[in-house]
């Protein structure tokens, strides 16, 4: 089995998935999201704490992913922990064998369920990238020799919907010199616009410096489309989509059968290097998807 | 879920442009403050620096009394002006002259992934992204090379401190004020 590094060094389409843990200290859940994702996806991301939610945290659930056999990715936000929290929880997931990490700067508290919690932002993405990087170079960010350093996979977050686009094209390229070797971006639901993006990122060369893995998520109806274009910032919905949402008859259907044409649009461009599913709660729809698009590779092994 | 600060349906005020216009000027008044701190600092650090020595980070009594007397001046000019955040470690100079610490996330390096339509702030969507202006201010003044260099982590002590003393210690660099021509041309001029 190939680690999800090997395969972006090799420059082979890779399939990422994103998984939630729950607002409880129940593991099934985790075991049974996870489940899903035994067939052809080649890293999972746990999400931190999304939307200033509390939940489960992103290692402990990494390491039950581990446990039933899939690569976790944990995601890793400047919202709740100072430079020497997040150096000490990597140091931690490192020597639990986690080796892919996604550094984000997360969202504000307000967003959460706790919105009077002390946002920490000691340090943002960027900067949070250069941190790891300079660990699996054996330096903590104080300057001391690390004994023995961790070994990560550094990936970054991309939005490429949100304004200004010049300062997007800016920082990803910031990201990438700091040490990023993926790029997750946000989901796709307006392929013109994404691909003006990926057209300024492929003139500065950024697709070849790292593997730019482009975000799909299938929906289940145009309400939660319109939900998240109204609620969730800096998201683009082409006006079609939703169109085609509201008229289908079948709409969940419909949504994956939106979601495999986006897959196949990415999966045919130039310098894209994967996709990265969000099936937000409607994690069975993962295989579905992968088949329907071509991607449903071997059965993952067990460890 | 609960939703603070976010009323669903709420248009956003645009800024006035008369106040913006009115920043802009009034930051070539700054630039004199800085300009005669920065040859302050070049042409006598022999006597200042002595009087204000900085031993492990924290400068000595009189040092403490000449920062906290600059510190009066210098939030004086740079709060009505900047809404200073009192950072102690002030970029201003590299960010077309907008403080970037009036972002909720006090992002050093440029504006977080969920700026909504138009440039509005993720956490407020009544105010204005201060990275999105600081974007079209520094594609404005040509100083867009200066967004180029990553930004260090924040040192959280030099917070509630005086970045003009810090310069003059220092303890952090002296404010880019005029870029040298062969600078000028950026490229990321077109959006
Ligand atoms: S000192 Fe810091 S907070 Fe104050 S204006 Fe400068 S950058 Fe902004």
């Amino acid at each position: 089995m190939m680690t999800l590094a090997e395969k972006i060094d090799r420059g082979e389409f890779v399939v990422t998935a994103e998984l939630g843990p729950p607002q409880s200290s129940n593991g099934d859940v985790i075991r049974r999201k996870a489940a899903h994702f035994r067939r052809g996806i080649d890293g999972v991301n746990i999400t931190d704490n999304q939307t200033a939610i509390v939940r489960l945290s992103s290692i402990s659930a990494a390491v039950i992913c581990r446990q039933e056999g899939l690569e976790p990715i944990i995601q890793m936000t400047c919202r709740d922990r100072n430079r020497i929290a997040v150096q000490s929880d990597l140091l931690g997931a490192a020597a639990l064998g986690i080796g892919n990490v996604l550094c984000l700067s997360g969202d504000f508290t307000s967003f959460g369920n706790h919105p009077e919690a002390r946002p920490v932002f000691d340090m943002d993405s960027i900067q949070l990238i250069a941190a790891v990087k300079g660990m699996t170079e054996g330096r903590f960010l104080s300057g001391d020799p690390i004994k023995t350093p961790p070994s990560f996979l550094i990936g970054g977050a991309a939005n490429p919907f949100a304004e200004p686009l010049d300062a997007r094209i800016h920082r990803l390229e910031k990201k990438i010199d700091a040490g990023a070797a993926f790029i997750q971006t946000q989901p796709v639901f307006d392929l013109e616009y994404f691909f003006r993006w990926l057209e300024r990122v492929r003139e500065r060369d950024l697709d070849r410096r790292a593997a730019i893995i482009a975000g799909v998520m299938p929906v289940k109806s145009a309400a939660a489309l319109r939900y998240m274009q109204d609620n969730v910032p800096g998201m683009r919905i082409h006006p079609d989509v939703i169109a085609r949402m509201e008229a289908a008859d079948h709409p969940e259907e419909t949504g994956v059968r939106e979601a495999v044409e986006t897959i196949r649009a990415l999966r045919r461009t130039e310098g894209i290097r994967g996709v990265h599913l969000m099936p937000l709660n409607w994690e069975s729809v993962t295989p579905v998807l992968l088949d329907a698009a071509g991607l449903g590779g071997s059965e993952q092994k067990e460890e | 879920m609960q939703k603070a600060g976010h009323e669903k349906g709420k248009t956003p005020v645009p800024d006035g442009i008369i106040l913006q216009r009115l920043s802009l000027l009034l930051t070539w008044k700054n630039f004199i403050f800085f300009y005669t701190l920065r040859v302050e600092s070049d042409v006598t650090p022999g006597l200042l620096v002595s009087l204000v020595t900085v031993d492990k980070g924290r400068p000595g009594r009189a040092g403490r009394i000449i920062s906290r007397i600059l510190l009066f001046g210098e939030d004086l000019i740079k709060k009505p002006l900047f809404r200073c955040q009192q950072c102690g470690e002030c970029i201003l100079s590299h960010t077309a002259f907008i403080c970037s610490q009036r972002c909720p996330k006090r992002l050093r390096n440029g504006p977080c992934g969920g700026t909504r339509d138009g440039g509005r702030c993720e956490v407020f969507p009544e105010r204005t992204c201060v990275w999105y202006a600081i974007y079209r201010r520094s594609r404005l003044l040509r100083r867009g090379v200066l967004l180029d260099a990553v930004e260090p982590m924040h040192n959280w002590r030099l917070e509630k401190s005086s970045a003009w003393f810090n310069v003059f210690t220092r303890r952090i660099g002296p404010p880019v004020l005029f870029l040298r021509k062969q600078n000028d041309d950026d490229t990321r001029g077109k959006n």
